[in-house]
């Protein structure tokens, strides 16, 4: 849900509270929404698994350097509730957002689809239902079109998407009032449009305003909503990929809180305890969600029957009750009856820890908390005194593939103890599964990194040789002139050398037999054979020899050059 | 294939495009994000002023734990840049720490160029001369200024 490359920027300008609440919710070293949040003795926040790898290295905080350790680290996990419940609903306040900046449009309900997997509680079956508050009608403002042609159902929906940001995030209020007098030019009509609106909207159906006024601003799910009768389907109750479609559509989708998959709600805890805690994929996720219908209730009965769960699920589906918040919320006002018979039957079948918290996290919205049980971590090892097999043994007890060199073992333990560890972090722990399947996608990724670096490090050694054989080259060149003066001083001066002999033997005999034979070149001819060498051995010879080709014809011009000026003189 | 430090990468871009710090700006290769190409321009009121010096930022799969590698590409003359381009800055080596960005990186170099440290040189002249003969260095530097206009 939060896989697009988000930022604080997304926010228009506006917003600026929420830029800040976006910003100040994200890890300092990934950037990201906080996940399994960890703070230092210096307040400073992190993901569990930013900070453990930064620990596993250094002993300082990253943005305040203080010195800490692994020890020092204490979840903070009202703030990462409350970064996982941001990253839920951050799309759909984002779109509301943008939207309420550019003009109104009709296609309103349409935005409300894009939902993920954020908690629309109130959205899809009370059209018609009604909360009046000053602060949401402040809100509408912003958000409900002053057009007249809106339709009563549009504003019911609007609104209770504000109710719904609000109840999530009291700064919204603020910001949106801002931006409300920010944008005087629309607001001025829009302000005064809101309340008109709302009071339009409550003449045209004023028997349902007055009747469900609710003056506590408690969640949807405490206080339910009368129901049409005429509507038996079970309306979406969390956002679906079809959140505000027709109430006829008889799937109620729910995020499952271990695989986040959309699954139908009533199958929740059979979903859990099969698959998810068991670390299987489900099977299910492929079928249409029609045919899960279809099966849910009898595989709920059976689950039933095993007695492994005191709650009210089938009620849910079987009846199929319009309202799914009724059920749902009396047996999360028993919350400590069930977290307690889970627990109980956890222990009866041996089940693992992150089973218990899980089941615990999954109601984690409910009256009744419980403490959040600390897990076991998996320790570190001292991998300088294990030998290859102690460490394949060691891989082999996490079931974790032991191929490679101990180099590469020792990393993926390490790698593994820190996923494994900051998954113990979490309030929404990922499975076993999913951990593993982390721990292959790094793998393959460091391996890749490794062989980039190597082609890297050989091309960077393959331009210095080259740097080094211009190095000679220049060399070359540079000895070119005193060379050719001694050459062009021969013909007066009678050396034993001739020049022509020179340029001649070189020009027939290749670079190989150039090299030895002239004594006055021994620069020139050291450096070509230095050069000549490298040249071999990186095979570059073809340009090498254009090179030496490139020296003796300078090398000649030069001395013809010379030779012309001499004649000239002696002329 | 998105990896933790490609996503950053991207973040680092987004950041960089949504609010650029004042004179750097910085973009990845088109067909390689660990690949970064980067302009600073000489901060005002330095000798450096008008300047625009090329960099190369070479990230790899470590990136944000471990810090890239950074090369001025344009000819430099500064007492902390090596003659190769490579530089001699603490927060690229043992001061490195993981929150910061491509942004932060590039802002560092810039208040380089504006504050240089003498005491631990990378280019001996320019050191002496920033230390001795500002005159002589201010000079060398608006060479380095003229020829940053060329490629």
């Amino acid at each position: 849900m939060n896989r697009g490359i988000t930022d604080p920027s997304d926010w228009p300008a506006e917003f600026s509270p929420l830029r800040e609440i976006d910003s100040n919710l994200r890890c300092p070293i990934c950037k990201e929404l906080l996940r399994a949040a960890i703070m230092l003795q210096c307040f400073h926040n992190f993901c569990s698994e930013c900070i453990r790898r930064h620990l596993d290295k250094e002993s300082t905080c990253p943005a305040c350097r203080v010195q800490t350790s692994t020890a020092q680290m204490r979840r903070n996990v009202a703030l990462d509730e409350i970064a996982n419940s941001f990253g839920d609903c951050r799309s759909l306040l984002l779109k509301t957002v943008t939207d309420s900046l550019s003009p109104p449009k009709h296609t309103k309900p349409a935005q409300l689809s894009r939902a993920e997997s954020m908690d629309l509680d109130d959205l899809a079956p009370q059209t018609k239902r009604r909360r009046t508050s000053s602060r949401i009608s402040s809100k509408s403002t912003t958000l409900s079109s002053p057009t007249s042609q809106d339709t009563v159902e549009m504003n019911g929906l609007v609104d209770s998407a504000a109710e719904d940001d609000n109840d999530k995030d009291d700064d919204f209020m603020v910001s949106s009032q801002g931006s409300s007098s920010i944008h005087k030019g629309k607001s001025v009509s829009r302000s005064t449009a809101g309340p008109t609106l709302r009071s339009r909207a409550g003449r045209s159906e004023p028997p349902i305003t007055v009747l469900e006024k609710t003056p506590e601003p408690a969640r949807s799910w405490t206080t339910t909503a009368p129901q049409p009768p005429s509507q038996p389907a079970s309306p979406s109750h969390v956002a679906t990929a079809t959140a505000p479609t027709p109430p006829t559509k008889p799937t109620t989708l729910v995020a499952c809180p271990v695989c986040s998959m959309g699954i139908p709600e009533a199958y929740t805890n059979t979903h859990l305890d099969r698959f998810c805690f068991r670390g299987l994929k489900d099977p299910a996720y492929t079928i249409s969600f029609e045919l899960i219908m279809k099966q849910a209730p009898v595989v709920i009965e059976t689950y039933e029957r095993q007695g492994t769960t005191t709650r009210d699920v089938v009620g849910s589906t079987a009846s199929n009750t319009s309202s799914p918040q009724k059920p749902s919320s009396s047996s999360l006002g028993a919350g400590g009856g069930y977290s307690n018979g889970s627990v109980a039957g956890g222990s009866s079948d041996g089940s693992s820890p992150l089973q218990h918290r899980t089941m615990q996290l999954s109601i984690s919205g409910s009256p009744v908390k419980q403490p959040y049980p600390e897990l076991k971590r998996i320790p570190k090892l001292a991998y300088g005194v294990l030998n290859e097999k102690q460490l394949r043994k060691k891989l082999l007890e996490l079931g974790l593939p032991c191929h490679g060199d101990k180099q590469l073992m020792q990393k993926r333990h390490a790698e593994y103890v820190t996923i494994y560890n900051a998954n113990c972090d979490a309030t929404r722990p990922q499975t076993i599964t999913q951990l593993k399947k982390t721990l292959q996608i790094w793998e393959e990724t460091y391996l890749r990194d490794l062989d980039t670096k190597l082609v890297q490090r050989r091309q960077l050694e393959q331009q210095q040789a080259r740097q080094q054989a211009e190095l000679a080259q220049a060399k070359s060149t540079s000895a070119d002139p005193s060379s050719s003066t001694v050459d062009a001083t021969s013909s007066a001066v009678s050396t034993p050398l001739s020049s022509e002999g020179a340029s001649s033997t070189g020009g027939e005999a290749g670079s190989s037999s150039f090299v030895p034979n002239q004594a006055n070149n021994t620069n020139v001819a050291v450096a070509v054979a230095k050069a000549s060498a490298f040249a071999h051995v990186l095979k570059y010879a073809d340009e090498y020899a254009e090179l030496i080709a490139d020296v003796r014809r300078r090398q000649q011009i030069d001395k013809e050059k010379r030779v012309s000026e001499d004649t000239t003189k002696a002329e | 294939m998105s990896t933790p430090s490609r996503r950053r990468l991207m973040k680092d871009f987004k950041r960089l495009q949504s609010d650029p710090p004042g004179g750097i700006s910085g973009a990845p290769c088109s067909d390689n994000i660990m690949l970064w190409n980067a302009v600073i321009f000489g901060p005002g009121e330095t000798p450096f002023e008008d300047g625009t010096f090329k960099l190369l930022l070479q990230f790899d799969e470590t990136y944000p734990n471990k810090p890239p590698t950074v090369k001025f590409v344009s000819k430099m003359f500064h007492p902390n840049v090596y003659a190769n381009g490579e530089l001699c800055l603490d927060i690229l080596q043992n001061r490195w720490s993981p929150t910061y960005d491509v942004a932060a990186i590039l802002t560092s170099i810039q208040s380089l160029l504006h504050d240089p440290n003498p005491n631990s040189p990378a280019n001996a002249e320019a050191a002496n001369l920033y230390r001795e003969n500002r005159k002589e260095y201010t000079r060398r530097v608006r060479e380095v200024v003229e020829t940053s206009w060329e490629s």
